[in-house]
């Protein structure tokens, strides 16, 4: 199948070159807040559409983008979508960005958006860029959405704050501080890259 | 002009940077007006909690604050409303979290020996643990808590301290030093309180 | 209103209960790649460790006396990244000059360092909890000296796991998380030493 034909993106970005447990991209910034559904979710549709926007003005502009600057005006471009999405967040949804706190604007040195943009938005044409931003986004999505899954629901018994567990369930402590979120994480590598093994074999 | 001219080099990125910071400047522009309009409603919106009086999405904040607090006096420590008939005195605090400021809002019986309500207006504990005082539950317990000692905010945390009489709440899993900062500034607010009013009437 | 933090106890806190890494999360892409060798990992934490403590300082500056007076502070993400960039990019070429071997062995960790999301984390975390001058500097050093700590102490776990028959699927960065997550439990014990406030 063609490389670069929509679909194929979906499924490497979501499965075969997932930037989180292929890649191990971008980690950074988003397992902080990983304890928490809501604030998982609103991150990562933050990711996405600051990725989707940062690969369409990339590629728009990728012709008149001097070499020398590339990367700082790569990152100048992330940065303002970051700081659209702050000041969005401020004005329309401000009991969000209070728990968010700093973590939005570490959107910004979130490597997959700048991989991307250099290895997708410079040598191609915007609207496939965009589709690449969007489904790299939603790669990185689901996999912290399964993390954040676990950790909310053992940490605090409720499920986007909806308690969900019995009252006499014992809160895994654990889960709501950070080691959990690398335990979480290393584990889904392994039981996703056995998968994957399993299939080359096959 | 060539492109890997240093010239074009200044000139595109000078270019990019006006252009970035003039729409940012208008974005920000836009939608000061609205952050500091919800800025003031959270305020007013914990006042009237702190009160004890019931919050609901649909109401008119501003409208239920002007009638609650008519004499609103910037320069006072604190407030005093009536509330069903009885007097409250309300007080916004602030004091050292674990990481930086926390403030919010406290309402008070004209006695101080219980508390009628308690908000937090902001804070910068860690998202998802200190964080959590931010949470309904946990700022739930302090209401109609009793208070003439003080009040005690227990570790290993909970669901909800539900007794109003024993003088304790629930504090947070894994986050007892915002948990222990909480019951400091609490304390330290009612007994700045009790010397402002002359002890308790 | 700055936070009333004992420079010391701040200090401790920043490398030990509140790691920018291990409690933080920040810092892992070039973490996680590059802890595979010592003499790399402490030229790393080294670079790291200056270039935090000099890009708090100079974001600290840029904020009280530029952002902040002139109701700027939306632009602080751009101003410090511009500082981070440019600070990276002077201290490449300091260390070119004055010693060629060192300048071999970091070499491409350099520019990594610019995108290293700790830098920045310092800088944002310094501008929401209001710190000081003083704390900064501490808050940033310690935050470089923790870094530098888990990286190497990460290294040589990693030189020992090197030997260990790890299932097929773990092997990598699986098994190189979870063990991050366990130095992540040992730092938590840390936090009965010294009462933070």
């Amino acid at each position: 199948m063609n490389e670069d034909s929509p679909v194929q993106i979906l499924k490497n970005n979501i499965w075969y070159s997932n930037p989180i447990f292929i890649q191990i991209l971008g980690i950074c910034s988003t397992l902080a807040v990983t304890n928490n559904l809501s604030n998982t979710f609103i991150m990562t549709v933050g990711l996405m559409f600051v990725a989707a926007f940062t690969n369409i003005t990339v590629s728009l502009l990728k012709n008149i983008i001097p070499r020398k600057v590339r990367m700082i005006l790569q990152t100048l471009i992330i940065a303002f979508y970051v700081i659209i999405v702050d000041i969005l967040l401020r004005a329309y949804l401000p009991e969000i960005s209070k728990s968010l706190g700093p973590y939005v604007g570490l959107i910004i040195t979130n490597c997959i958006i700048m991989g991307r943009a250099e290895a997708f938005a410079q040598s191609h044409g915007p609207i496939i860029s965009a589709w690449d931003g969007i489904t790299s986004g939603l790669g990185y999505m689901w996999v912290l959405l399964v993390i954040a899954f676990v950790r909310e629901l053992m940490g605090f018994g409720t499920l986007f704050g909806i308690t969900v567990l019995p009252a006499g369930f014992t809160h895994w402590t654990i889960m709501v501080m950070a080691p959990s979120a690398f335990f979480l994480l290393g584990t889904f590598i392994w039981i996703a890259k056995t998968i994957i093994l399993k299939q080359e074999a096959k | 002009m060539k492109k890997d001219s240093l010239l074009y080099t200044v000139i595109i990125s000078v270019v990019f940077a006006f252009l970035f910071v003039f729409l940012l400047s208008l974005a920000y522009g836009a939608t000061k007006g609205k952050v500091e309009e919800n800025q003031k409603l959270i305020e007013a919106r914990a006042y009237l909690v702190a009160a004890g009086i019931a919050v609901d999405d649909d109401m008119d904040i501003e409208a239920s604050f002007n009638s609650s607090f008519p004499n609103f006096d910037t320069e006072s420590a604190y407030q005093t409303t009536t509330v069903n008939g009885k007097s409250v005195i309300v007080s916004p605090f602030q004091g050292n979290g674990l990481w930086g400021t926390i403030t919010g809002v406290i309402g008070l019986t004209s006695d101080l020996k219980r508390i009628v309500g308690f908000e937090i207006v902001s804070h910068v504990e860690t998202p998802g643990l200190g964080g959590r005082i931010d949470e309904a539950w946990f700022k739930k317990q302090f209401k109609g808590e009793n208070a003439a000692n003080g009040i005690v905010v227990k570790h290993g945390g909970g669901s909800g301290d539900t007794d109003p009489d024993n003088g304790e709440v629930d504090g947070i899993t894994g986050a007892s030093r915002t948990s222990d900062s909480v019951q400091v500034i609490v304390n330290q607010q009612i007994e700045f309180l009790k010397s402002e009013l002359g002890g308790t009437k | 209103m700055v936070p009333d933090l004992n420079p010391v106890v701040l200090l401790f806190a920043s490398i030990f209960t509140s790691n920018i890494l291990l409690a933080n999360f920040l810092g892992m892409c070039s973490f996680i790649s590059i802890s595979k060798d010592m003499k790399s990992s402490n030229g790393l934490g080294l670079a790291v460790t200056v270039v935090l403590t000099l890009t708090a300082m100079l974001n600290w500056v840029l904020l009280q006396y530029v952002l902040i007076p002139l109701d700027l502070l939306y632009l602080r993400y751009i101003i410090f990244i511009v500082v981070i960039a440019a600070t990276v990019q002077i201290l490449e070429m300091v260390i070119d000059r004055v010693s060629p071997a060192l300048y071999m062995s970091l070499g491409i960790f350099l520019p990594l360092i610019t995108v290293n999301c700790a830098i920045l984390g310092v800088a944002l975390f310094m501008q929401i909890r209001n710190y000081s001058f003083v704390q900064t500097v501490v808050f940033a050093f310690g935050s470089g000296l923790g870094w530098w700590l888990a990286i190497v102490t990460l290294a040589a776990i990693q030189k020992k796991l090197v030997k260990a028959p790890v299932p097929a699927g773990l092997k990598g960065p699986g098994i190189t998380l979870i063990t991050i997550g366990f130095m992540a439990m040992a730092f938590i014990g840390f936090s009965g030493m010294l009462s933070v406030q």
